[in-house]
């Protein structure tokens, strides 16, 4: 959240999961991706769909509603993988719709409400209001971390 | 990505490609281009093998350091420094080894006065080995002491939760040498600088599996120990066997197989509540990987045959039943990353001729 301050606005991919817009800071964002096909992995967390060719990377894939524990929907036309990187890390997050990049005014950023009993409390870094949409922040970190 | 990688997948996909659309000279052409990659990998690997007296070098002076630190007398022996390794394992195998050594010194070789009243000569020999064999390179750290002290190695492992007692009735020897390497494990009554603190020897592991190898400890008590590390000699590149499970395709390195095998339904039996197979006169346990991998299944198959590939560890071997076996091949290893580690029975993954990724079964975790 501080960086956020330290800045004057920040550079985020908005995505659409269910009915709500996250966002990602650009400079976790190595691409976005059409769905491709998905080798599964056994043995690991549920919402962890497997693994895909990534131009010749072998790209874990992460099933973001799953992960945050919304109802799983069928795959659409617009779903997309996220390829993010975090430390040494790349992993695919799958979404419903990544639409597009916008830059958040450091103003505009709030610390994450109290909503009660909602799994993605954890997740959330902060919320902000650009014009009238309500972008929720994503902790990269938590969603990532564990695993297993 | 590694060029002739690269090369060695768009190769695959070339061979895939003629297969289905079966054009005379295109087969012959990918034909031809596969020789001349043999010989092309030959004498890139040759270009990268470095010999491993470049990381050797370095632990004569180590040694005599440690043994003035630690009041030890030491004797270094280093065999077969001009044995050769791939570059990049060079670079990784330097820190593994310092601290194998390290702790020879320090857990094994015992002080002269303890030394004497074993008998022994007051000097401790510690020797560093390297040889090559079949795909392989070995590296063994050999030294005359104290040897595990397997009583105290176990009662450590159970009062840390690294296994439980009911396990250790079922551990043998070289099993219960192989906890030291488990992470947070430390005997050490008194910790030294030098090492002890428990975080070394799991980090050696995970680094020597991370570069395709593995590591096995044999020891006496009060004779000595062996470290045997294995290293694949070509880092990234190995032939192995596809086999497909439900629409699942996996990958088996040919290391592993001594044979593949059909069996009839009637050959199987059970034996202390385990599915096994007579394979030329041996015993051998079936391993059903649509079990261990939990692959979905469309309807229960209840099949007169199964596909089995008979694959081995040291003496060891077990037979692992698949639904078909589709072939040969050589593929380049991929790792599966930071993010997901630790897969059971999975050790690396690989991207087919039609792109898509396929798993590499680590046999090794397979066979108890």
């Amino acid at each position: 959240m501080t960086n956020a301050v330290e800045q004057e606005s920040i550079k985020v991919i908005v995505f659409q999961l269910a009915d709500k817009e996250y966002a990602i800071p650009v400079s976790h964002v190595q691409g976005i991706e059409k769905l491709m096909h998905i080798t599964r992995v056994p043995k690991t967390a549920k919402y962890v769909k497997g693994v895909i060719n990534l131009r010749g990377v072998v790209t874990p894939i992460v099933d973001l509603r799953e992960r945050f524990e919304l109802p799983i929907s069928e795959h659409e036309e617009t779903t997309r993988i996220i390829i993010i990187s975090l430390e040494d890390m790349e992993v695919g997050f799958v979404v419903d719709s990544a639409n597009d990049v916008i830059d958040i005014p450091a103003s505009a950023i709030e610390p994450q409400p109290e909503v009660v009993g909602s799994l993605e409390e954890e997740f959330i870094s902060g919320v902000a209001k650009v014009e009238k949409r309500l972008l929720i922040l994503l902790h990269l970190e938590k969603v990532l971390n564990p695993l297993k | 990505m590694n060029l002739f990688e690269e090369l060695v997948i768009d190769r695959g996909r070339l061979q895939s490609i003629s297969t289905e659309v079966n054009h005379g000279e295109l087969n012959e052409t990918v034909e031809r281009m596969s020789r001349v990659m043999g010989d092309l990998q030959t004498i890139i690997l040759t270009m990268r093998m470095v010999p491993v007296e470049t990381v050797f070098n370095r632990f004569p002076k180590m040694i005599r350091q440690l043994s003035r630190d630690l009041n030890k007398k030491i004797n270094l022996e280093i065999i077969g420094a001009e044995t050769e390794l791939d570059r990049t394992v060079i670079d990784e195998i330097g820190d593994p080894l310092v601290h194998l050594i390290r702790n020879s010194v320090d857990h094994g070789i015992e002080n002269p006065t303890a030394r004497r009243a074993k008998g022994k000569p007051e000097e401790g020999t510690v020797v560093l080995r390297a040889y090559h064999s079949g795909n392989y390179v070995f590296i063994e750290i050999e030294d005359d002491g104290a040897g595990i002290n397997r009583e105290k190695v176990l009662a450590k492992a159970i009062s840390k939760g690294i296994v439980t007692q009911e396990q250790s009735y079922s551990m043998s020897d070289k099993q219960i040498n192989e906890l030291i390497l488990a992470s947070g494990f430390s005997t050490a009554d008194v910790i030294s600088d030098v090492s002890g603190r428990g975080v070394g020897l799991d980090v050696v592991k995970t680094t020597i599996e991370s570069l395709g190898g593995n590591i096995s400890i044999e020891s006496t008590q009060d004779v000595g120990s062996i470290f045997s590390i294995q290293l694949p000699l070509t880092l990234s590149i190995i032939s192995v066997m596809l086999v497909e499970i439900e629409k699942e395709i996996y990958a088996i390195p040919l290391s592993s197989i001594i044979e593949t095998s059909i069996i009839r339904s009637s050959e199987i039996m059970n034996a202390h509540n385990q599915k096994v197979i007579d394979f030329r006169g041996k015993v051998v346990p079936l391993v059903f990987l649509e079990e261990i991998f939990e692959v979905p299944r469309q309807e229960h198959q209840d099949e007169e045959f199964h596909s089995v590939v008979i694959v081995r560890k040291g003496e060891k071997l077990a037979g692992l039943v698949v639904d078909s076996f589709i072939g040969q091949q050589e593929i380049v290893l991929k790792s599966l990353g930071n993010y997901l580690t630790n897969i059971f029975a999975i050790s690396g993954a690989t991207i087919l001729g039609n792109g898509k990724v396929a798993l590499i079964v680590d046999c090794n975790a397979l066979i108890k």
